[in-house]
């Protein structure tokens, strides 16, 4: 396959939304290149915790935003149960139920509170439960937990197995996928993206470009909003699995902690899950250096971060206290200003958007399944998603912080456009 | 079977005869000694069987490095037995698989 140069559409970007554009594109009958700078699934698609969480966040949830999540994620949940028959394996979908945990009266206040707002916009897929449930259906948990937030069908999936699926299936139909090929610039002819330059020449296309790099967006597309952000994750050893999970609560380092910075101390989102194995996966954001989180590619951890995790474990989730953590890593969550992300045509003739990602596993699958629509049926998508144009930000200016973490930047959304 | 007079390092300390019990079964065990030292001493080799192919596994390496030996002690699953000291009235389940957690109470 390698010396081709001419393709009906090439995607930028190997991970589970270019994957699977590739493959519902290869699927419309196209002939398509995949191009990734290193292996497929080496990003963010290869180093989350394999949450399917339908609806995440706290704060900066409004009606309009649920809904707007909810029209999409729910879809693309249901569309991840379909996905062992059309990949032709396992991809370890499992619907186990996931919590949203509250630590304090504040945040019994806040779950409560969005848990409304879910209501308003019409999600009726969670409740509130008090301690003795959480517990009963969490039994990690200890007397520390107040009650939390419910949804039966959230849970797990393997990304890697979504992902490789996608790709091999794309290839099965024809597709090329050329790895450690690294994406430099778009060639254009006057305003139409006629193909990309690559550190391993050029290559074309007569039907569309499009770019699934989610947090690298902004080295080809400085004009689109997408942000990068790094958030970790921790691998354990293997534990009985963990009836429901994934779980998510806010937490916050408290004075001795390996994190803890005196006056600059924030709360932050903590999450974990077992995978099918048994192994547990948990994270959440580095260690909060204000000078040190320039770099959002850096995808190592410090011994602060692994302290952090560690003293987390024994405080929130008592029973595994003293638990072995294999390995831990970093990667790149891609951040829009209004927490949805870029999906459809821009501004340039045959170059179009599939990134922005922030909860992928709802979401890469049918997203890169809408893209393909769009681009075989001249526009038409089975789903309205009009409110994800990536043109949407054209005439705003953003100041984004200049020093962020997650839980900054999910403070500048709530701030935006939260209640 | 203990050994309690042996040719070189000589009779054996009296020690606190405490009882664990394992898999429900009460043993004797001495204070100070590992779970799985008072185990081998009863007669008990299989610690729990894996989670693939349900096959036995015990002690191998005895120094807490392997993960072989470990079991479900007080509710808490993935203890390694080898060098967690017994104590009176301790309660071991050995492990089939990944074992399943209980609620703490």
């Amino acid at each position: 396959m390698g010396d081709r140069k001419n393709y009906d559409v090439i995607v930028i970007g190997g991970g589970m939304a270019g994957c699977a554009t590739a493959y519902y594109l290869a699927k419309g009958g196209m002939d398509v290149a995949v191009i990734e700078k290193r292996a497929v699934c080496s990003g963010a698609s290869g180093r989350n915790g394999g949450q399917v969480i339908q609806v995440e966040g706290r704060d900066e949830l409004t009606r309009d935003l649920v809904s707007k999540k909810n029209s999409i994620a729910f879809h693309g949940k249901k569309l991840l149960g379909t996905l062992n028959d059309e990949l032709g394996w396992d991809v370890e979908y499992r619907k186990t139920g996931g919590l949203d945990l509250a630590y304090s009266d504040e945040d019994e206040k806040i779950i409560k509170k969005v848990i409304q707002v879910q209501y308003e916009a019409g999600d009726m897929g969670v409740e509130y439960i008090g301690d003795a449930e959480v517990r009963e259906i969490c039994p990690i948990l200890d007397e520390k937990v107040r009650g939390g937030k419910l949804r039966k069908d959230d849970g797990n999936a393997n990304p890697f197995k979504i992902t490789y699926g996608f790709a091999l299936a794309a290839r099965r139909l024809g597709a090329s996928i050329h790895t450690y090929t690294a994406a430099q610039s778009i060639l254009f002819e006057k305003h139409r993206a006629a193909g990309v330059r690559t550190d391993k020449g050029d290559y074309f296309a007569k039907h569309g470009i499009v770019n699934a790099t989610n947090a690298w967006t902004k080295f080809l597309f400085p004009d689109f909003p997408i942000v990068p952000c790094k958030i970790l994750a921790f691998v354990t050893e293997q534990f009985p699995i963990i009836p429901v999970t994934p779980t998510e609560s806010v937490v916050c380092d408290r004075e001795g902690d390996a994190g803890y910075r005196e006056g600059q101390n924030q709360p932050y989102l903590f999450y974990g899950g077992s995978q099918v194995d048994g192994n547990i996966i948990i994270g959440g954001p580095p260690v909060y250096f204000p000078d040190g989180m320039d770099d959002h590619f850096n995808e190592s951890i410090t011994y602060e971060d692994f302290m952090r995790f560690k003293t987390l474990f024994g405080r929130y989730w008592s029973t595994l206290e003293g638990v072995s953590l294999l390995r831990g890593w970093g990667g790149a969550l891609g951040f829009t200003p209004d927490a949805l992300p870029l999906l459809g045509p821009t501004r340039y003739e045959n170059l179009y958007m599939n990134a922005g990602y922030t909860n992928g596993m709802c979401w890469c699958p049918i997203c890169g399944k809408l893209t393909a629509e769009y681009i075989l049926n001249g526009g038409n998508t089975s789903l309205p998603v009009g409110f994800m144009d990536p043109e949407r930000f054209r005439n705003e200016k953003f100041e984004w912080p200049e020093r962020y973490n997650y839980t900054v930047l999910h403070n500048y959304i709530a701030a935006k456009h939260g209640h | 079977m203990r050994i309690a007079h042996h040719p070189i390092l000589g009779d054996a300390e009296k020690r606190e005869r405490i009882t664990i019990s394992v898999d429900g079964k009460k043993i004797d065990a001495y204070e100070g000694e590992s779970i799985a030292a008072a185990m081998l001493a009863a007669g008990l080799k299989v610690h729990r069987r894996t989670a693939k192919h349900k096959e036995p596994r015990g002690v191998f390496c005895n120094i807490g490095r392997c993960t072989d030996c470990i079991m479900k002690v007080d509710g808490q699953p993935n203890v390694r037995t080898c060098v967690t000291k017994a104590r009176d009235g301790m309660m071991v389940e050995s492990l089939d698989g990944l074992g399943t957690w209980e609620v703490v109470r």
